[in-house]
């Protein structure tokens, strides 16, 4: 017998114990307890079918650290040390030393946390024993242990690396697998049906992964894989640990403290964006009323209007009614071209406000109607004045532009440019 | 006369009608599902949900939905990167590639923003096509809960408030720019990532707050333009987040295409003078003052969450001390019909990430159970050469004490690239040191953004870089440089 120089970690054996705690999932419905773990005959190679326990380091109620060498286990070739991967303790050894011929996956001891209390501690179940742990088809029955009496899971492991997470699965059978596996299992003569039954695996789902056939084929370790696959998985979920609740008071000062400064800096308007406020200021002759001012301001904006209209559709410039034209109701086609017929804004809520020497500024509401037969001049004449003289005007209108259309923002410029160019305004303001 | 006496019944008709449709409105005011705010998170949860069967709602305030990425933030700004590019290209690179040009070159600034607000606006009434499709009813207006179940809509048309009543809640309203303490923003000359959207002229001068990806996109945009760049960085990197190896390529050819940076330097005051705005900074380590003039200075320093108006205490609402809503992992909050998504919660700021999660909520709601896999969230920097990466960077892996192997491919070396004269920037693979699984996909060349795709599928199915070397990729494209440098974290590669 060599002694064998290297240690082996004994990952495959927890590996395989935190398989058969996900198994157990299957047929208790409750949150799986993760209290104790089974610890089975590691496959120190590739080729180890069975393996003798030549000596436990620790006896059952002992403490021991990652990287303790737990016990020796004699192969065909070599007697190997077999390390503990987390810390833990020995529980229970099923397998006594000296036996020989136990086959790999078979349970040889149960592990606890250190913290666990052993005298109220749920032991696991050793009947299922996972079938892909073993190379071998149906590994030899040895004398089970008899299952203890089961007492309430009194203490729940507080240790999230006790098995909580369950990184080996059995493999998907109904997988396509990747071109690096299905290579390296052709290589090694495996065929895909006996690999997805008999190899553990770590991937999404279920998905068997290059990393899982080369720890079967021993040339890796799985305790890589587990420490992997762990940090991986830790990552798919957001961090909620560690929320530190505001203190709805303070929140409140701050935001107090930076409210005046916010409603100058308001990065998002509250306001509509597509309506707009058009305030002018015009100097009126002294033969002009305030009555024929707005009759000539109203006239102007409807041939505005004509104007804007017309300059985008000169077929319909005597009219843009054309109601007859066919409306396409497919809502894109609209948002891109929309036709004639759909009013691209509306001008409302004129207001005039007349200053001048004679007469006390006055103040008229109008209201001009969207509609195009009223903006084509037959709208019913405005309720008669009384003539005043006044020398200054100040009008103020609003524009409210249908935002879906992509060129009602156009329409609303070549309007405006267009009212300009017929008032004698000397001020025109555009604010939104 | 005749014309006149049809006009008025019809008005009138119009006006009962609008009276009718405000009635039915506030008769129903109950939803199954009633989501606050439409952005990116927001529309895409209310279509979700309205798709598994719910009577849904959306309450925005904007005026538009698709929220700060569709209006001010990823679409905007990505149609003035892509136009100005090309504006580069053609200035920079036409003679190389054998076009010649008559005449002068210019950007014409009103239009390439008219380019902009015409992809805004077709995008934004998609979206309320999508409601219409989908049966989502869009209230235009502020929501605020009055209670745990009810919230007050106060609508933008200046309409009466009303109240609006449900049976689960998606709050989804997303973030802002973080002000810096002391600069005040006008949003005309000192401005956020809304303001540099809609700047009425190319500014001589343009000073940046902040190396991130808002940063750099920004400082692209306008350097390419015209403008005089200056990126101000507190950190010894830019690209928070990337890989130092990318962050410090993307530095050096952003350097070379004229931006000028300052890292390790913090910002001290900035105040606007007129028409310019004076900056003070200083030397983190060595404590030296300098003084910086900018006709515009922007400031990208991060996002908040945004919860304003809300009201969050009538429903009893808890934010953590950096304003994000406090969930639990299906998004609930303490009270389990209201669930809470996107930037106002925890997470990346990420349009994607919010959609994602906007999805699983109304899952959640439904079914019981959703999912959003946080490990394989890519990032995007549509600078050129555009920046990528999903998964795990060198940096996490080493404090974790992974072991790892890199694979890299330079584009100099891919045919595509060649053709295209297009060749900065490489593909950096990194790969579990003996299983070969992918860990992260770093991307800094053309196409970056695309490619990264395939990287997100490979991490999602838990692919070896052996798979997807061993994958057919078309020749001759930039993905082969993918594919070879996932072939170099485990052998060599053929063409380099």
């Amino acid at each position: 017998m060599i002694r064998a120089a290297s240690r082996f970690r004994a990952t495959q054996a927890l590996v395989m114990s935190r398989s058969a705690v996900m198994n157990k999932s299957l047929f208790h419905s409750t949150a799986v307890a993760a209290n104790g773990q089974i610890f089975r005959m590691p496959a120190m190679s590739p080729t180890m079918t069975e393996g003798g326990v030549v000596s436990w380091k620790f006896q059952p109620g002992e403490n021991f650290s990652s990287g303790d060498v737990l016990l020796e286990v004699e192969t065909d070739k070599a007697t190997i040390d077999v390390e503990a991967v987390d810390d833990g303790k020995m529980w229970e050894i099923i397998v006594n030393n000296g036996a020989t011929g136990v086959p790999v996956g078979q349970p040889i001891a149960l592990i606890a946390e250190q913290e666990d209390d052993l005298s109220t501690l749920e032991k696991p179940s050793l009947e299922e024993a996972p079938k892909a742990s073993s190379p071998e088809p149906t590994p030899k029955q040895e004398d089970a242990p008899k299952e203890t009496e089961k007492k309430p899971a009194a203490a729940p492991s507080s240790s999230p690396a006790s098995g909580s997470s369950e990184v080996f699965n059995k493999a998907n059978v109904d997988q396509k697998l990747s071109p690096a596996v299905e290579l390296l299992l052709h290589e090694n003569n495996i065929s895909t049906a006996d690999a997805l039954e008999k190899i553990p695996a770590s991937g999404p789902k279920g998905r068997l992964l290059k990393g899982d056939v080369l720890a079967y084929l021993g040339s890796i370790n799985k305790d890589s894989i587990v420490k992997l696959t762990e940090f991986l998985k830790s990552r798919e979920h957001l961090d909620l640990s560690n929320i530190k609740i505001a203190d709805p008071a303070e929140l409140k000062k701050k935001a107090e403290a930076e409210a005046p400064k916010k409603e100058e800096a308001a990065p998002e308007p509250v306001k509509p964006a597509n309506i707009l406020t058009v305030e002018l200021t015009s100097d009126l002759g002294e033969e002009v009323s305030q009555n024929k001012f707005k009759y000539a301001f109203e006239k102007s904006i409807e041939v505005a209007i004509r104007q804007t209209y017309g300059r985008k559709f000169p077929q319909y410039a005597t009219s843009p009614i054309g109601s007859s034209l066919g409306s396409s109701e497919d809502l894109f086609e609209e948002l891109l071209a929309a036709p004639v017929t759909k009013s691209r804004f509306e001008v409302y809520g004129v207001n005039y406000k007349f200053y001048g020497p004679t007469a006390t500024p006055s103040t008229v509401q109008s209201s001009i109607a969207s509609d195009f037969d009223e903006l084509l001049g037959l709208t019913p004449s405005s309720p008669a004045f009384v003539e005043q003289g006044s020398s200054k005007v100040n009008v103020e209108f609003k524009i409210k532009f249908d935002e879906k259309l992509a060129d009602s923002k156009q329409f609303v410029d070549s309007f405006e440019q267009s009212l300009l160019s017929q008032i004698p305004a000397n001020k025109l303001k555009i604010t939104n | 006369m005749l014309r006149t006496s049809t006009a008025a019944p019809r008005l009138q008709s119009a006006i009962r009608s609008a009276r009718f449709a405000q009635f039915v409105r506030n008769a129903s005011t109950k939803y199954d599902v009633l989501v606050v705010g439409g952005g990116p998170g927001g529309y895409v949860a209310a279509i979700k949900a309205a798709q598994l069967g719910y009577n849904t709602a959306c309450i925005e305030k904007r005026g538009a939905l698709g929220g700060t990425c569709l209006n001010v933030g990823c679409i905007p700004s990505k149609s003035l990167l892509n136009n100005s590019h090309l504006y580069h290209q053609i200035v920079h690179e036409a003679e190389t590639r054998g076009i010649a040009i008559d005449g002068k070159v210019s950007v014409d600034f009103d239009k390439l923003m008219a380019a902009k607000d015409k992809a805004v606006k077709t995008l934004t009434g998609g979206i309320e096509m999508l409601f219409k499709k989908n049966k989502v009813t869009y209230i235009k207006g502020a929501g605020s809960f009055v209670d745990e179940h009810k919230v007050a809509v106060t609508p933008i048309d200046g309409s009466e408030a009303h109240e609006v009543e449900a049976d689960h809640i998606i709050v989804a309203t997303g973030s802002e720019a973080t002000p810096f303490p002391g600069i005040e923003i006008d949003e005309e000359r000192i401005v956020t990532s809304t303001g540099i959207l809609s700047l009425k002229e190319i500014p001589k001068r343009l000073s940046i707050i902040g190396g991130g990806i808002i940063g750099l996109e920004m400082a692209s945009v306008y350097s390419r333009i015209g403008s005089e760049v200056t990126v101000i960085e507190f950190q010894n990197a830019i690209g928070a987040g990337m890989d130092a190896e990318v962050a410090k390529t993307t530095q050096k050819l952003l350097a070379k295409q004229g931006l000028k940076f300052k890292l390790g330097t913090k910002v001290t005051k900035g105040v606007r003078e007129g028409d310019v705005v004076k900056i003070e900074v200083e030397d983190v380590k060595s404590g030296k003052k300098e003084e910086l003039e900018s006709d515009v200075l922007l400031v990208a320093i991060g996002r908040r969450p945004y919860t304003e108006g809300l009201n969050l205490e009538k429903a009893g609402l808890e934010l953590d001390n950096k304003g994000r809503l406090v969930i639990d992992d299906q998004y609930r909050t303490k009270h389990e019909h209201i669930r809470v998504i996107g930037d106002v919660t925890f997470g990346p700021m990420l349009a994607h990430k919010a959609e994602e999660e906007g999805i699983a909520a109304a899952e959640y709601i439904k079914h019981g159970h959703g999912h959003v896999n946080y490990a394989n969230i890519p990032s995007v920097m549509y600078t050129h050469p555009e920046v990528a990466w999903v998964g795990l960077n060198e940096e996490q892996l080493k404090e974790k004490g992974i072991k790892y192997k890199v694979g890299k491919f330079p584009f100099i070396a891919n045919s595509r690239a060649k053709t295209n004269l297009d060749t900065d920037g490489f593909v950096k693979f990194i790969a579990d040191a003996e299983t070969q699984r992918v860990l992260g996909v770093h991307v800094i060349g053309p196409n970056a953004g695309e490619m990264i795709a395939e990287g997100g599928l490979a991490l999602e199915y838990g692919a070896s870089t052996e798979d997807i070397a061993r994958t057919c990729h078309a020749h001759p494209t930039l993905s082969e440089a993918f594919k070879e440098a996932a072939l170099s974290t485990f052998d060599k590669p053929i063409n380099f």
